[in-house]
């Protein structure tokens, strides 16, 4: 029998990375090749060619492949979306530029000069039809064809490529909406058409108008991309049914259904790190763990109670709402090519601007002149220059050393000084950011340990954790390439919502096992579709409730055919949990029921990273570094590949490997367990005092 | 030792991180809809003379919290503190508080018996009491009207809340669950605040924090001061009126002369019309507010709201004004005139620095409410928009000087209330026009199904914003019953209505005001504006001076040209 391969491909900014593991020998093969975001499926076949010349993987063996993209995010944050025209329900265009009157954030709130993010449609792309459904799904005024004609036709004249249609409680009956995509495939076969009754069918107006017009703007654009990579697979021999993409859910779809949910893609850039680390947590027998992925530009904080995967409905992406069910992810601006300057009250600032891969970090030798957080650590030794590409170690110190010096003297401060200040004052950043997701959970931080990657985590992360008041870290073998690995790991998910009536008093067993069955209908014909037989899917189901009037809500989750009652108090007593306080008598409303499809495709087994080396004995020699405190010392330098299991680390000292650099402060220890992780048990104070 | 930047920096994040986690726990732990979905509440820590370091919340709330302290070290110099000591307050006069529905509570910090400094929280009460359910009324003509009055009272010890203070409130509000509830989350969130100023002390030392206290208000005051020095010196003067009290509709001015010299800038609120009978008369509080958030609005938004911004307040604002209310005056509608002495301080500052400049919001913002019986209450806060600035059309929808809360969408309201909403839409040619105009209003209209009591609550139905340095300003905010029906009725902005099922209530929504003359406005944007359908072609060509050939599509440049020389 031959070789069998899973290969999961994940397109950042920067790079593409591949991981590959081979089923029978636990065989792993990573890379890392540079991203091509003018056509980015040019660098998956890059990553895929130099997988067949380094292994003895050919296209006919892999069985397995999953794709993580940021094609519909860049289309977006560049403003590369599609020409969308949206219809509206007569009376209501200001719905969509109203925005639900959300109050802007932070300074934002006092600022006269404020300026509300440009809505994707202009007014002038907006038309309005005759017609109105009810709140009860019944229809007020019958549509209006002829003006839905008209509607289209301007549309089309004005060069739209694509059409959102979003009328008020859609969600209740799409007759209307239905009927609108009919004159459309007819009088305008070329359009695409994404209706809100599909993208996203629950109650609120604008999110569920927002979120429709974001599928429509970048619907073509993530249609030509996935003809184009899908058409390369095929040619490339790629035939395995077993293709996959990315969704912010943290599940993967089938590629060939992908175009169809483009809005479930926008926020899947870092799902598959938190699948990842959920996944080392389970397998280091850890019980709960907060993902910590520190990048070049931003670092991701996932809270995981329980191991439990968090979702939410209420994301931003580029200023523009999204409700999609997405991972529960928060992101700060804080990564290794964040930028240190002189704030406006004199102090020491870090970021939250990045600068990027270009130019990036003054060490990087790319034209920076910024200083960064990535140029810190190499004047305080922790990182060593000699590692980066396409620069000379002495350039690269030079080229640190003069962007923080100007940094410095403007502040009065040593070289030094300023490299610890910026060091300390990201840390900071991080650990606040991090108690505050915790905070958020109700979780306490002593009961959590730390899983660190990304290219920057490994060697900020004891000093985040320990100030976050967390007891371990876990740094995993490959910290670079988290994403990737993700990918092998991830089974398919579907989300399906479905509103209700609101008052929880109105709800019916019936009702409610009325809207299950609708939903795992749908689930099962697009499972179908895709190819999954009845007997591999395993549904969940979620009532998400609130106490009347409030803006929140939580996700019960209940068993079909469990008596309401006892929904009621368990909805009661998840609030007390979450916010401390549950007032059993006050009324309650089932805003909607969701449930969640689940296919179990990801790989469990176990790859073959069991460290090999030849032990701890030895050390790639000493370096000067120094440590929060400004106090420099001698810290060995150990080499990650040569590590074994069981081998003892003791802090302060420094692990190298080629994506990444774990730093360990005086005080902690770390042990590289069974599966090549280190198990960081943090001192106290990390000598601070 | 001084503290260096690094560690002043590290500091001053932690504090933040302090006050953020305060603002959390007061907004979950809230039982109030108000307070958990308005977010209608603050944060704060207070050095030891009271004086806001750092605050977080909702912005018009910070400043009031040093006249709240300076209450609080009156009735009880810190001697008389305990550790765990809560005080509270509701009290406009003889404290700082806006209006008696927001109440506010502070604790003392102590390390090792020194007194630190103080943290704080307001938070709006759904009910304490008074004429009418939420406490205010426009019939209030005095302070006894508007609800129960706390001055500064030991709400709570080290033991927990008294007993019989907390029976005093529960049985003063139609809403004891929710009041005495909120009054416990904010005693939660000042106690966290305790707490964890407690940890940071540990951490870093007395003196570092006692120190970072001092630098943060110093740092704020220096950037206020030398972004006011950027400016050249001079003089600007705005006046506005506001409709009528409620007793009378006759028009009552605020006015403001505001001078310039150096990093100081003086106002002088002295020739605005006497104190009114009716409930639309400020304390100086919110005259302060009002001044500081127009200021910084002008300056910099961006400069942290503390005890910094605040001594460089300088005002002449003597008592017995409609600025100055005294004892024993009814404010309780105190918003609508902070937001006029807002829109007036910034025209003012705009006669002294064009450039940095901002054109006033829409007037006519407020709360509304249709009663249905058992039905329920619906509550409806609309915004106005933004106005323009030198460089830019004003925002769509957004609230001037602050923001409270997001809409309740039309699926919700439809699905709760016997109501149709039957138009959202915008509003044509309501935008103040200009070079750059004003963000464009909006109109939103309700059908009952139901009879309903209506309660409107807005403002300035008569008297609109204005625009800037020959910018338009926009129309006024109004509401009419059946519009359009021989049974219209044009209300004033403060009514109660009995609807019957099937009638119509319209509001108009005005836009921002304009900056600098139309006629220089760029005629593509002009263009844009009336595609848009915000912009009505005949706007286009005698406001804007812009021809359109006869299709509307295409800019007639050469018509164009000329009808601007003419100008000219």
């Amino acid at each position: 029998m031959g070789a069998s391969w899973r290969v999961g491909i994940d397109t950042g900014g920067t790079f593409t990375d591949l991981a590959a593991v081979e089923l029978f020998s636990g065989r792993l093969y990573i890379d890392k090749v540079p991203s091509t975001p003018e056509d980015p499926a040019r660098s998956v076949l890059h990553a895929l060619e130099r997988f067949w010349a380094a292994t003895s993987a050919t296209p006919e063996s892999v069985v397995y492949f999953a794709h993580g993209s940021t094609v519909a995010t860049n289309a977006l944050l560049e403003g590369q979306g599609a020409k969308v025209g949206l219809v509206v329900t007569r009376g209501f265009r200001a719905v969509y530029p109203l925005r639900a009157q959300e109050r802007p954030r932070g300074r934002d709130l006092i600022d006269p000069r404020y300026r509300k993010p440009e809505p994707l449609v202009p007014q002038s792309l907006t038309e309005e039809v005759e017609e109105r459904v009810r709140a009860d799904g019944t229809i007020a005024r019958p549509l209006d064809l002829a003006s839905v004609r008209r509607a289209i036709l301007r549309l089309r004249e004005q060069g739209v490529e694509s059409l959102a249609v979003a009328l008020l409680f859609s969600f209740r009956n799409p007759a209307h909406e239905e009927a609108i995509e009919a004159v459309a495939r007819e009088l305008a076969p070329e359009l695409r058409v994404s209706l809100s009754s599909r993208v996203l069918p629950v109650i609120r107006e604008y999110p569920r108008l927002s979120t429709t017009v974001l599928d429509a703007y970048v619907g073509p654009v993530m249609a030509r991309y996935l003809q184009r990579l899908s058409a390369s697979l095929r040619q490339g021999g790629i035939r395995t049914g077993q293709r996959y993409l990315m969704q912010s859910n943290g599940g993967l779809m089938r590629l060939e259904v992908a175009s169809q949910h483009p809005n479930e893609t926008l926020l899947s850039g870092p799902a598959a790190g938190v699948v990842f680390g959920r996944d080392l947590g389970e397998r280091a027998g850890l019980e709960n763990v907060v993902t910590f992925d520190m990048g070049g530009t931003s670092t991701d904080i996932s809270v995981l109670p329980g191991l439990r995967i968090q979702v939410t409905q209420s994301g931003q992406i580029a200023g523009q709402d999204i409700a999609t069910p997405m991972l529960e992810i928060h992101t700060l601006g804080a990564g290794g090519g964040t930028v240190a300057f002189v704030g406006p009250d004199g102090l020491l600032k870090v970021g939250p601007r990045s600068a990027g891969a270009y130019p990036g970090p003054a060490s990087y030798g790319r034209g920076g002149e910024e200083p960064t957080v990535t140029d810190a650590n190499v004047v305080l030794g922790l990182l060593d220059p000699a590692r980066f590409v396409g620069i000379e170690a002495e350039e690269s110190r030079r080229g640190a050393r003069a962007a923080i010096g100007r940094l410095a003297r403007s502040l009065g401060l040593s070289l030094d000084a300023a490299a610890v200040g910026i060091r300390r004052i990201v840390n900071v950043k991080m650990a606040v950011g991090v108690r505050a997701a915790l905070a958020e959970k109700g979780a306490d931080p002593r009961r959590f340990t730390l899983v660190a990657f990304g290219g920057a985590g490994p060697l900020h992360a004891c000093a985040v954790a320990r100030q976050a008041g967390m007891p371990e870290v876990l740094i995993p073998a490959r910290p670079g390439v988290a994403c990737a690995l993700g990918l092998l790991r991830t089974d398919v998910l579907h989300t399906y919502v479905q509103a209700l009536p609101l008052r929880f008093s109105q709800l019916t067993p019936q009702v409610l096992l009325e809207a299950v069955e609708r939903l795992r209908g749908r689930g099962q014909r697009e499972a179908q579709e895709e190819g999954f037989a009845p007997e591999v899917q395993q549904w969940r189901w979620f009532l998400d409730m609130r106490y009347r009037r409030q803006g929140y809500q939580l996700a019960v989750p209940f068993d079909p055919g469990e008596e309401l009652f006892e929904l009621r108090a368990r909805f009661d007593e998840l609030h007390r949990a979450v916010y401390g306080i549950a007032a059993a008598d006050s009324e309650v409303e089932a805003v909607q029921v969701w449930g969640t499809l689940q296919v179990s495709v990801g790989w469990r087994g176990q790859w073959a990273e069991h460290p090999a080396g030849r032990g701890a004995g030895r050390t790639r020699g000493h370096r000067s570094v120094l440590l929060e405190n400004g106090q420099a010392v001698s810290v060995p330098v150990w080499e990650r590949a040569a590590l074994q299991v069981g081998d003892e680390l003791v802090g302060p000292c420094l692990i190298e490997q080629e994506d990444a650099t774990t730093f360990l402060e005086p005080g902690d220890v770390a042990v590289v367990d069974q599966a090549g992780n280190l198990r960081v048990r943090l001192g106290a104070d990390g000598g601070r005092s | 030792m001084p503290i260096d930047p690094v560690t002043e920096e590290i500091v001053a994040t932690r504090l933040w991180e302090v006050v953020e986690h305060m603002e959390r726990v007061l907004f979950h732990g809230g039982y109030s809809p108000i307070l958990r979905e308005s977010f209608d509440g603050s944060a704060t820590i207070l050095n030891a003379r009271g004086e806001v370091v750092v605050g977080s919340g909702f912005p018009i709330h910070l400043i009031p919290y040093w006249r709240i302290a300076q209450a609080v070290l009156r009735a009880y110099p810190p001697q008389a503190m305990a550790p765990g000591d809560v005080f509270a307050t509701n009290d406009p006069f003889l404290s700082g508080n806006f209006h008696v529905p927001d109440m506010a509570v502070i604790t003392p910090v102590f390390v090792d018996g020194q007194l630190l400094g103080f943290c704080a929280s307001i938070a709006h009460k759904p009910d304490v009491g008074g004429m009418v359910p939420g406490s205010s009324s426009a019939e209030a003509r005095e302070a006894w009207h508007e609800g129960i009055v706390l001055p500064v009272v030991r709400y709570a010890t080290a033991e927990g809340p008294s007993r019989d203070l907390e029976a005093l409130l529960r049985r003063n509000s139609r809403t004891p669950d929710e009041v005495a509830g909120d009054m416990r989350a904010q005693i939660g969130a000042v106690r966290v605040g305790v707490e964890r100023l407690t940890q940071l002390v540990a951490e870093y030392g007395l003196n570092t924090l006692q120190e970072t206290f001092e630098h943060t208000i110093a740092r704020a005051e220096r950037r206020l001061r030398e972004g006011i020095a950027r400016w050249g010196d001079g003089v600007g003067e705005a006046e506005a009126w506001l409709d009528g009290d409620g007793v009378a509709w006759r028009p009552v001015r605020i006015h403001v002369r505001a001078e310039k010299r150096g990093e100081a800038i003086h106002f002088d609120f002295s020739q605005s019309d006497p104190a009114t009978q009716g409930p639309v008369s400020v304390r100086p509080q919110a005259t302060e507010t009002a001044t500081l958030l127009a200021l910084l609005g002008a300056v910099d938004p961006t400069i942290p709201i503390n005890e910094g911004v605040r001594r460089v307040l300088s005002c002449h604002n003597p008592e017995g004004l409609v600025t100055h209310a005294g004892f024993p005056a009814a404010v309780n509608n105190y918003y609508p005139t902070m937001q006029l002495i807002y829109a007036c301080v910034q025209s003012a500052l705009a006669a002294i620095d064009p450039e940095s400049a901002v054109a006033p919001a829409g007037f006519g913002i407020g709360g509304n409410t249709f009663g249905y019986g058992p039905d329920g209450v619906q509550y409806e806060l609309l915004v106005s928009s933004l106005g323009a600035t030198a460089h830019a059309d004003g925002s769509f929808a957004c609230q001037a000087m602050s923001q409270i809360t997001p809409s309740t969408p039309i699926e919700i309201l439809e699905t709760e209330y016997p109501v149709e909403v039957t138009a959202c839409t915008l509003w044509p040619d309501s935008a103040g026009a200009g070079t750059f105009r004003g963000g464009v209003g909006f109109i939103r209209e309700y059908r009952v199904l139901k009879p309903a009591t209506f309660t409107l609550r807005m403002a300035q139905f008569q008297h609109p914003a204005w625009g800037i340095l020959g910018g338009l300003g926009p129309p006024a905010a109004g509401c009419a019953i059946n519009p359009g029906s021989q049974r219209e009725e044009r209300l004033p902005a403060l009514a109660n209505r009995k609807l019957m099922p099937g009638d119509v209530v319209r509001f108009y929504l005005p836009g921002g005001g304009g900056y600098g003359p139309p006629s220089r406005r760029d005629p593509e944007r002009v263009l844009a504006d009336v595609r848009d359908g915000v912009v009505s072609k005949a706007a286009a060509e005698t406001i804007y001076r812009v021809v359109l050939d006869p299709s509307g599509d295409a800019i007639d440049w050469e018509a164009t040209r000329k009808a601007r020389e003419e100008l000219a």
